[in-house]
């Protein structure tokens, strides 16, 4: 009798441990199901070459997405990031074909101006006490603003080949963006689930008012966020300017949508307190296999937006029944 | 047992949408398509043709004018020599074009035919399929400083000069002009650009351009830079020249909403799409400069030519003149037979 007891508790043990697991990433489900549909119908999508694409694909958007998290999970939203992204790559390219300058300081300084950018947004955010949506999309405007006075509206070209290998290059096989994309979310995995200041950001977006009594420096902790969320959109904007070999001043358009669709998929609440950074990586992989998919089962552009869209709210719906349940 | 039942009809509900859309995109598909080629890898035994070909074409935005046209082109000639089409749509992103590429070249397509955005935004995605040994046509827009194939463009300088000629002679040398310029960084509006303004500062001075600001090639900011430079102008403007006719059809209805009378406007634009030509023929519009469609079609079957029996092109870079369409020769416009349907 005591055998047969401590069976199954070992048999329930298992059960629980599981379905915890599945309750927490249930996106996790859906991915395998849409990568398992894709694999069947087109034989090009498991080949080497592809997913190594996929995942270089998705690298920018990751990295955006890593920052876009933290934000996420205050409470906040950043609409921004593309404008960003865009003012980064052109910064950096900028300096280095029109000035000569070197590039890692060329690409510092890109840094140092996007996360001038995101405090900003952060001080009007906590200090004017605007909600972020708002103040982010104003931010989206000016920074767009600002990469086309920089550039007078035309692309920069003539990048050295040190530039290229930014976006174009890879260490042993695996192509460089993916290596920054791991190791940004390696950095923000420990940030956010080691240090305080991660926890802090977990208890701003489950309760602002009780983080504040509590006496943590909420209007710090948020602008931290905003900086971190400018900064890697600004990596993501120097990647992709690396990719395309050119400082475009139109470049990332969109990629707030995509950012947060990645974050948001990946089963981090809008109303903050919830989720992490491997729902984002599980997030970025979905849309970015779903994207990759549809291209190879050659389903029109037309076809695509509509069923891109259906498709992320279905995942979280799914997401958060599994929740609920 | 609720939940369980709403989360598995979910997911059914997903892939029953998977599977459907596919099907759907198959019905939708051009009739180029081998019926032999669906999913099977390798070639298929048909008796007397050679293998089927599979050429990636990669338009840059499906989304303007011209390219429906131009497209429509390609899929002809790749349905009468049995070529099987990859369409994809880069919507007029750089990053989305690079990510085709790589798409195409994963899937180890025979060549690849696409316009790049900008001369240089395609400069790494080309090299990697010149490194997997995919033959890369170019045709409208020039790549520079990647390695292609071929090339088949329309000389947009000598475009330009005609557009300039053209005003020139309307207004009688001397007047105001308005320039709505195309999408910045791509090589029509480099090119179109130059040839025109060359030409007016070499044999026109006393004609002045005294607006010029970026339409992006779409409809809707023509219109949007037409109202702003009757505004600016005071409505004291003699010319309009716009990079394309999208943009121009936009221009159009900003001076007819601002009352301007278009018989007192000489109005020019390029590419030659069936609408400019409507308006041409309505009087509305004055004159457009044709884009030649025939670029899509004659970069198809060069690279055709290549991969059935290693036909090398005539010339590397193939230039097709433009040529400028009014009210009296609408017929030799290369969209002409569209105005008919």
């Amino acid at each position: 009798m005591t055998i047969e007891r401590n069976e199954s508790a070992f048999a329930q043990h298992s059960k629980t441990f599981a379905t915890n697991l599945f309750k927490k990433y249930g996106i996790i489900v859906a991915f395998i199901l849409v990568c398992a549909v894709i694999a069947i119908l087109s034989p090009a999508f498991l080949t080497g070459r592809n997913i190594l694409n996929v995942v270089k694909q998705i690298s920018m958007i990751g990295v955006v997405a890593t920052g876009m998290t933290f934000v996420i999970l205050q409470g906040d939203i950043d609409l921004s990031v593309g404008s960003v992204a865009a003012l980064a790559g052109v910064i950096a390219t900028g300096l280095t074909v029109n000035n000569g300058i070197p590039l890692f300081f060329a690409v510092a300084a890109a840094l140092l101006v996007s996360v001038i950018l995101g405090i900003s947004v952060g001080l009007v955010v906590t200090k004017a006490r605007v909600h972020s949506f708002v103040v982010t999309l104003g931010m989206l405007s000016v920074a767009r603003g600002l990469t086309m006075v920089y550039t007078d509206g035309y692309p920069i070209s003539g990048l050295s080949d040190a530039f290229r290998f930014i976006g174009g290059g890879s260490l042993w096989v695996i192509p460089l963006p993916v290596i920054i994309f791991v190791a940004l979310m390696g950095i923000a995995f420990f940030v956010l689930t080691k240090t305080p200041y991660g926890r802090y950001v977990y208890s701003i977006g489950g309760n602002t008012e009780a983080s504040r009594l509590s006496g943590i420096n909420v209007g710090l902790c948020r602008i931290t966020s905003f900086a971190i969320c400018s900064m890697t959109a600004a990596v993501a904007g120097i990647i992709l300017a690396s990719r395309v070999s050119s400082g475009q001043p139109t470049a990332a358009e969109g990629w707030e949508l995509d950012g947060i669709a990645a974050v948001v998929v990946g089963g981090t609440s809008m109303s903050g307190g919830r989720g992490g950074i491997v729902g984002t990586l599980i997030g970025a992989l979905f849309i970015g296999v779903l994207r990759n998919g549809l291209n190879l089962l050659q389903v029109s552009t037309f076809y695509q937006k509509i069923f891109i869209g259906v498709l992320i709210v279905l995942a979280v719906v799914i997401d958060s029944a599994r929740k609920d349940a | 047992m609720k939940r369980y039942t709403k989360i598995v009809l979910s997911i059914l509900l997903a892939m029953t949408m998977l599977v459907g859309f596919v099907g759907c995109k198959a019905q939708v598909e051009e009739p180029s398509d081998q019926p032999a080629d669906s999913e099977a890898p390798a070639e298929s035994a048909e008796p007397a043709a050679e293998e089927n070909l599979t050429i990636g074409f990669i338009a840059m935005n499906r989304f303007m004018t011209w390219m429906q046209y131009a497209l429509k082109g390609a899929e002809e000639v790749a349905a009468e020599r049995g070529v099987e089409l990859i369409i994809y749509d880069a919507e007029n992103k750089v990053d989305k074009q690079t990510s085709l590429v790589e798409d195409l070249i994963a899937q180890d397509v025979d060549a690849i035919m696409t316009d790049p955005i900008n001369v240089e935004s395609l400069t790494p995605a080309l090299k990697q399929a010149e490194e997997a040994g995919i033959p890369v046509v170019t045709f409208d827009r020039r790549a520079e400083g990647a390695p292609y194939f071929a090339f088949v463009g329309s000389d947009d300088v000598i475009g330009g000069r005609l557009a300039a000629q053209y005003i020139a002679e309307q207004i009688g040398g001397e007047g105001r002009v308005i320039e709505i310029v195309g999408a910045a960084g791509a090589s029509p509006t480099i090119d179109r650009g130059n040839g025109f303004h060359d030409e007016l500062e070499t044999n026109y001075p006393d004609i002045e351009v005294v607006y010029s600001q970026t339409g992006e090639f779409t409809r809707e900011q023509g219109m949007a830079v037409m109202e702003d430079a009757i505004i600016a102008t005071g409505g004291d403007f003699d010319a309009v020249f716009a990079h394309n006719d999208d943009m121009m059809m936009g221009a159009l209805q900003a001076m007819k909403d601002a009352a301007i009378d278009l018989d007192e406007v000489v109005t020019i634009s390029y590419d030659g799409v069936p609408d400019a030509l409507r308006a041409i023929e309505a009087g509305e519009h004055d004159a457009t400069i044709q884009y030649p469609a025939g670029q899509a079609g004659m970069a198809m079957n060069i690279i055709i030519d290549y991969l059935e029996d290693e036909t090398m092109p005539e010339n590397k870079d193939d230039k097709i003149d433009p040529w400028v369409i009014t009210m009296d020769n609408l017929d030799t416009g290369d969209f002409y037979p569209e105005l008919s349907e």
